[in-house]
């Protein structure tokens, strides 16, 4: 196949399952995550190979994601959260707690125990924020906890992904020393360097996309030679972008990049799973689900009505953190790529996973299209009967 | 920081969205509150909560431009009718008039001090509308040009007396 061919058909293949997916009301994740199972190596008709085309576009993928995740990223908007949303944040850990202890429970060791507690805890910013925008639930008291819980998720997730990376860089006192020194060259980026970047990306069209395209790519290169993990660079490049005062002009040169790149870093996961070994773990994916549906909505509750919100308010926190998606299938491409687990428990983490997101972004649709009637089934028989009776009275009135 | 926020007394919340926007909600002296949703991409969302609801009533969304006019509409009212009943009790007798100068103005390429115009007819030109854009209180050094619309302030037969100068 030529590479024209191959280039070809990955974008062709992009845009029918991103635009099936959203005829059927899910994320396009799901779309080009089963794209690449279905279609991949060991999957059903295998259209599309890891190759250098989908290899290159996959890592590009990913490094653009947690670019842009840290160009929206501010410590001064979660400093900005207040105490309520922070509380809420606190509690939402817990979900990391569960996913590590189905982990250690069944065997799989505490290494696979964190990459799991990472994809049991992380919700979709991504896939929320736009099921929210497009819903009419953005002013529900709730949306504001969850929008500003998520904001929390992102710097936990930062921090495990740094941890992550350094416990599986290979170890040895070598690769902390460089992941140090990538850390204290940051420091003084971040502290001296905002001159420097905000005159470096200062420049217009082709300019601008290619040198943001080359400070990414070389930043992430050198992570890499130091041991340091290349997409949290990617992350805290972003983050130094948003300081300098360019990010959107920078989000907007590198836009059809990243709108490329990150449907291909999707389907290079799906690439990567064996379909045989995948329904193998579909028990797995099950009690994933499983386990995060009832801590996801006890640790939304609980987070919820902690930070002062009512109790049928506290069951739609829960609701509405519930899909996961892109950054479950970070954390697992992580995994299977860490020499450091053993290749079966890589495949089981990586099957797993694209499973559980495939089902838990359908469930988060399913749950934002019908969000009033799930909320009641599930909040009703929590309420205080005061509670019960001035909802009632509300509803009396609606229906005048 | 809160710029919309407590213009006359009225506490507006305003809440950051991440990654979707800004929320502001200001509570209503009939009960329960209004939510408004400012997006990135301009659209806004009016959320209506009834006291003790915590699910809106109504959600009305709308477009930049649609929230452009719906200001207007919401704006007008206070600050155009009652100074306009102010304006008549308080000034009784005087007018306000626009007048556009022609191209056979014979004011066109003169200056507003050397067309007498204060003197011969007793109006002021208080302001020009000139490309889009007003010049409050022009010096006497202000040149015509053909096109300008002038504010003219008077009593009816001050304003006449200027706009038959204007027409030439």
């Amino acid at each position: 196949m030529t590479l024209l061919l191959e280039l070809g058909l990955l974008a062709l293949g992009l845009y029918l399952a991103g635009e099936l997916s959203r005829r059927a009301g899910v994320s396009p994740v799901v779309g080009y995550l089963l794209l690449g199972i279905l279609l991949g190596p060991h999957g059903v008709v295998p259209v599309y190979r890891l190759g250098p085309t989908t290899e290159l576009l996959g890592e590009l993928g990913l490094l653009l994601l947690l670019f842009y995740l840290g160009m929206e990223f501010s410590l001064a908007r979660l400093l900005e959260g207040t105490g309520p949303t922070l509380l809420a944040g606190v509690v939402d850990l817990a979900n990391f707690a569960v996913g590590f202890g189905v982990a250690v429970v069944l065997g799989f060791g505490w290494l696979a125990g964190l990459f799991l507690g990472g994809v049991v805890y992380v919700s979709s910013s991504g896939v929320i924020a736009r099921l929210l925008s497009d819903s009419e639930l953005l002013a529900y008291p709730e949306a504001e906890r969850t929008l500003g819980v998520l904001v929390f998720e992102d710097l936990a997730m930062v921090v495990v992904l740094v941890g992550l990376g350094l416990l599986t860089a290979g170890g040895g006192v070598g690769s902390f020393a460089g992941a140090a020194l990538f850390l204290a060259l940051y420091g003084l980026l971040a502290r001296y360097g905002k001159r420097l970047l905000a005159r470096l990306l200062d420049f217009e069209g082709e300019a601008l996309a290619l040198l943001a395209l080359a400070l990414l790519t070389l930043v992430a290169a050198g992570a890499l030679a130091l041991g340091f993990p290349a997409a949290v660079a990617a992350f805290l490049l972003g983050m130094a972008v948003a300081e300098s005062g360019h990010r959107p002009r920078v989000e907007s040169a590198l836009r059809s990049w990243y709108d490329v790149a990150a449907a291909s870093f999707f389907l290079v996961v799906g690439l990567r799973v064996d379909l045989t070994t995948a329904l193998r773990e579909v028990p797995l994916a099950l009690l994933l689900v499983a386990v995060t549906v009832v801590a996801g909505l006890a640790t939304g509750f609980l987070g919820g009505r902690a930070s002062g919100l009512g109790r049928r308010a506290a069951v739609g926190h829960g609701l509405m953190l519930l899909p996961r998606g892109e950054f479950s299938l970070v954390i697992a491409s992580l995994a299977a790529d860490a020499g450091a687990l053993p290749e079966a428990t890589r495949q089981a983490l990586l099957g797993a996973t694209s499973l559980y997101v495939v089902i838990m972004v359908t469930i988060g649709s399913v749950v934002f299209a019908r969000f009033d009637a799930v909320n009641d089934l599930l909040s009703r028989p929590l309420l205080t009967d005061v509670e019960r009776g001035e909802q009632e009275a509300l509803e009396a009135l609606e229906g005048e | 920081m809160e710029d919309p926020a407590s213009a006359n007394g009225i506490e507006v919340r305003e809440v950051t969205l991440p990654g979707v926007g800004k929320k502001y909600v200001m509570g209503l002296r009939a009960g329960g509150n209004l939510a408004v949703v400012v997006r990135p991409d301009g659209q806004r969302q009016i959320h209506h909560f009834l006291e003790h609801g915590d699910r809106p009533r109504d959600v009305v969304r709308v477009d930049a431009d649609e929230a452009q006019q719906l200001a207007n509409l919401l704006g007008r009212p206070l600050v155009q009718a009652p100074s306009v009943e102010d304006l008549d009790l308080v000034l009784g007798a005087l007018e306000i008039d626009w007048v556009t100068l022609g191209e056979t103005s014979p004011l066109a390429g003169r200056a507003l001090g050397a067309s007498q115009m204060r003197e011969r007819t007793g109006a002021s030109v208080i302001a020009i509308l000139r490309d889009g854009r007003a010049l409050a209180n022009p010096g006497v050094d202000t040149v015509f040009q053909p096109g300008d619309t002038l504010l003219l302030i008077g009593s009816p037969a001050q304003t006449d007396a200027a706009r038959s100068l204007i027409a030439g």
